[in-house]
């Protein structure tokens, strides 16, 4: 899964990175309402967390622009304004959700999760395939009840095509949400990693379609 | 700042309009006595002319071959003075006609008549006015009917009359003036308070005085309570600003002096976390009692539908419990209104709705309506509820009930700080559905 995250102060920026990434999100991080926009229009991301207090571009307006190019991304939006009134503004400019300053860490990636859930259609936190089971609220893996142990790359392809399953999902479209920007890496990655996840989970689980991509298999 | 041309001057409209109806007035009763008076003194100089005609009458005498004379001389001697304005004719019987030396050698048209006095005007042989008294007659012994006929010059009384329209609109003139200097003593009388409630203002904006004195007429009166009413708000909204900065610097002090008592040193990362905490909530408390404070004042004429910003909130509300799968139904008449900010109906509503959504099992229900008593607001669910002896502490500034999410106590004190500034009053209670419900009356602003 990937996300973008924009926020012009430097350290709550930095840090929420560093939780995102720790909780097996791909980041990437613009510091202004410009480059955020752009961003956010030009790239596939699973979800975003918008500061609503942004230079160069505010927030609200990032949003309406998202929405009126019809990027529907899920966005979690921050700020300092606690009112209703601000909250109402930013739901009424396409937000699906809304936290404000100061909030815990922990929070925002708990939010995400959902609203990325809840956006690939699983009206359930716990997603199940067979044997294996991701509960997206935790962020954890288990097989047959165990957990299972997987580097933060394995865990992002896992996680991503068990939240489409059954469909066909392209190399490119899962390098996309699986890496950030700053990946210069081809895909023969994917390859070594889709393997590794086989031999974790089983390799039927994964089916690779010859000249599309990878499909996960659900349960009969 | 004043937006278009003023409207006219109430001194301007009062003085003028009295002053037009006085001069339409004035000018009529003056016509109809300028007539009347024409008329009186006409009839006048007609009953003098019929009193010569009748006493041509006694004197005329029937002559031997039928025609009728005045035997004796008539006394006026303007009768033989030639063109005298004076006159006299007999015509009959037959065609036999007789007229004064005055008329000389015109002559006066008889009109067909009948035994009454007739009176009318002709113009006469100097081309003056007069006025005519003409009777047809009959004399015992004359062979036919008679008509005489004594005519005056107008001129007698014209210099009369216009002596009277002289004295009339001299009189009136005066009697206008008179009236029109009192209308605008009056005016500018009863419109003196107006003028010192300009000067009193002028008063309260340099900051001589900090309100209106109570001594208005009743006319104006509730311009003044009204301006009153904002001048005591706006003092009093201030005052409670500054004391909730004070109140926050103040309460930042001893978190701050922790934190930095622990960086001095080998921080302990939960103390700090744990004052961290307290400083946000501090923030949040007091930044939400002070925006409610600000929010408050300025109420005159607001009106905003209570259903639809209950359906807006709970329409967001229901995307961010979607995993609850929550039901939020909205009972509320569309007449049902708030008068005061959107924005602190928004805050009660909103952190009322969130508050329930949180503690709901399945259903959330809110309700409005206007009664005597104000408006009443009610937000119930089917959660828990909260035990009657936490009633109390439900509202206190700050206190957490329980830990079930962030900012669950702040969310109720924002809304007991708004109620308390828009002067109404939070009661909670047991919902039939099962779980809390919370009240919220806020009366009409007087």
């Amino acid at each position: 899964m990937r996300v973008l995250v924009v926020e012009d102060e430097p350290a709550l920026a930095l840090r929420l990175q560093q939780v995102l990434e720790a909780g097996g999100f791909a980041v990437d991080v613009a510091y202004d309402g410009e480059e955020g926009w752009y961003l956010g229009d030009v790239e596939p991301y699973d979800a975003a967390v918008l500061d609503l207090g942004l230079p160069k571009l505010d927030g609200v307006t990032v949003l309406q622009r998202w929405r009126d190019a019809k990027r529907t991304l899920p966005v979690l939006v921050l700020t300092a304004r606690g009112r209703w009134s601000a909250k109402m503004a930013a739901f009424n400019a396409g937000a699906d959700d809304y936290l404000t300053k100061p909030f815990e860490m922990e929070e925002v990636t708990y939010r995400l999760r959902a609203l990325i859930r809840r956006a690939a259609g699983h009206a359930q936190p716990e997603l199940a395939c067979g044997p294996l089971r991701l509960d997206t609220n935790a962020g954890r893996l288990t097989l047959d009840g165990a957990p299972v142990s997987l580097t933060a790359q394995e865990f992002r392809i896992l996680s991503y095509l068990m939240h489409h399953p059954g469909r066909t999902v392209s190399r490119t479209e899962l390098m996309e949400h699986v890496y950030d920007r700053n990946f210069d890496g081809d895909s023969n990655v994917l390859e070594v990693l889709v393997g590794r996840i086989r031999k974790k989970v089983g390799a039927e689980r994964i089916e690779t379609v010859r000249g599309q991509g990878y499909r996960l298999v659900e349960a009969e | 700042m004043r937006k278009g041309p003023r409207a006219t001057s109430l001194s301007v409209r009062l003085v003028a309009g009295a002053l037009v109806w006085l001069s339409v007035l004035l000018a009529l009763g003056g016509g109809v006595l300028a007539l009347a008076f024409r008329d009186a003194v006409q009839q006048e100089y007609a009953s003098r002319l019929d009193a010569v005609l009748l006493g041509m009458i006694a004197a005329a005498e029937v002559s031997p071959n039928g025609s009728v004379v005045p035997a004796r001389p008539l006394g006026d001697p303007r009768f033989d003075q030639i063109y005298s304005g004076l006159y006299w004719e007999v015509s009959g019987p037959g065609d036999k006609t007789i007229r004064s030396r005055s008329l000389w050698d015109s002559a006066l048209a008889p009109s067909p008549g009948g035994k009454e006095l007739q009176i009318r005007r002709l113009v006469g042989p100097k081309g003056e006015n007069l006025l005519v008294v003409e009777r047809d007659l009959e004399f015992p012994g004359a062979a036919g009917p008679v008509h005489m006929i004594v005519a005056g010059d107008l001129q007698e009384v014209s210099a009369g009359v216009r002596r009277f329209d002289r004295l009339l609109m001299t009189a009136l003139g005066l009697l206008g003036l008179g009236m029109a200097v009192a209308v605008v003593i009056q005016v500018r009388f009863g419109l003196r308070p107006l003028r010192a409630m300009a000067v009193d203002l002028r008063a309260v904006r340099n900051g001589d005085r900090p309100r209106l004195p109570d001594h208005y007429p009743r006319e104006v009166a509730p311009l003044a309570d009204a301006m009153n009413g904002v001048l005591d708000k706006d003092a009093e909204l201030i005052e409670r600003a500054r004391t909730h900065v004070g109140n926050l610097a103040h309460g930042l002090k001893t978190p701050l002096a922790v934190v930095a008592a622990e960086m001095s040193g080998k921080a302990d990362r939960d103390v700090v976390s744990e004052q961290i905490r307290i400083m946000g909530r501090l923030i949040e408390h007091h930044l939400g009692r002070a925006s409610a404070v600000a929010g408050a004042g300025r109420v005159l004429g607001l009106k905003t539908s209570v259903r639809e910003v209950a359906g807006a909130i709970t329409a967001v509300l229901s995307r961010v419990f979607s995993d609850r799968h929550l039901l939020f139904s909205v009972d509320i008449a569309e007449t049902v209104s708030f008068h005061g900010h959107r924005e602190d109906l928004e805050e009660i509503l909103g952190n009322l709705l969130e508050n329930a959504g949180k503690w709901a099992a399945s259903q959330v229900r809110v309700t409005a309506g206007e009664d005597a008593g104000g408006l009443r607001l009610s937000v119930e669910d089917d959660g828990p509820g909260i035990p009657p002896d936490a009633v109390a502490e439900a509202t206190r500034r700050g206190a957490r009930l329980d830990e079930k999410g962030p900012g669950w106590g702040l969310g109720l004190s924002i809304v007991a700080d708004l109620v308390e500034v828009n002067g109404g009053h939070l009661d909670f209670g047991r919902s039939d559905l099962g779980g809390l419900r919370v009240t919220v009356t806020l009366p009409r602003t007087a």
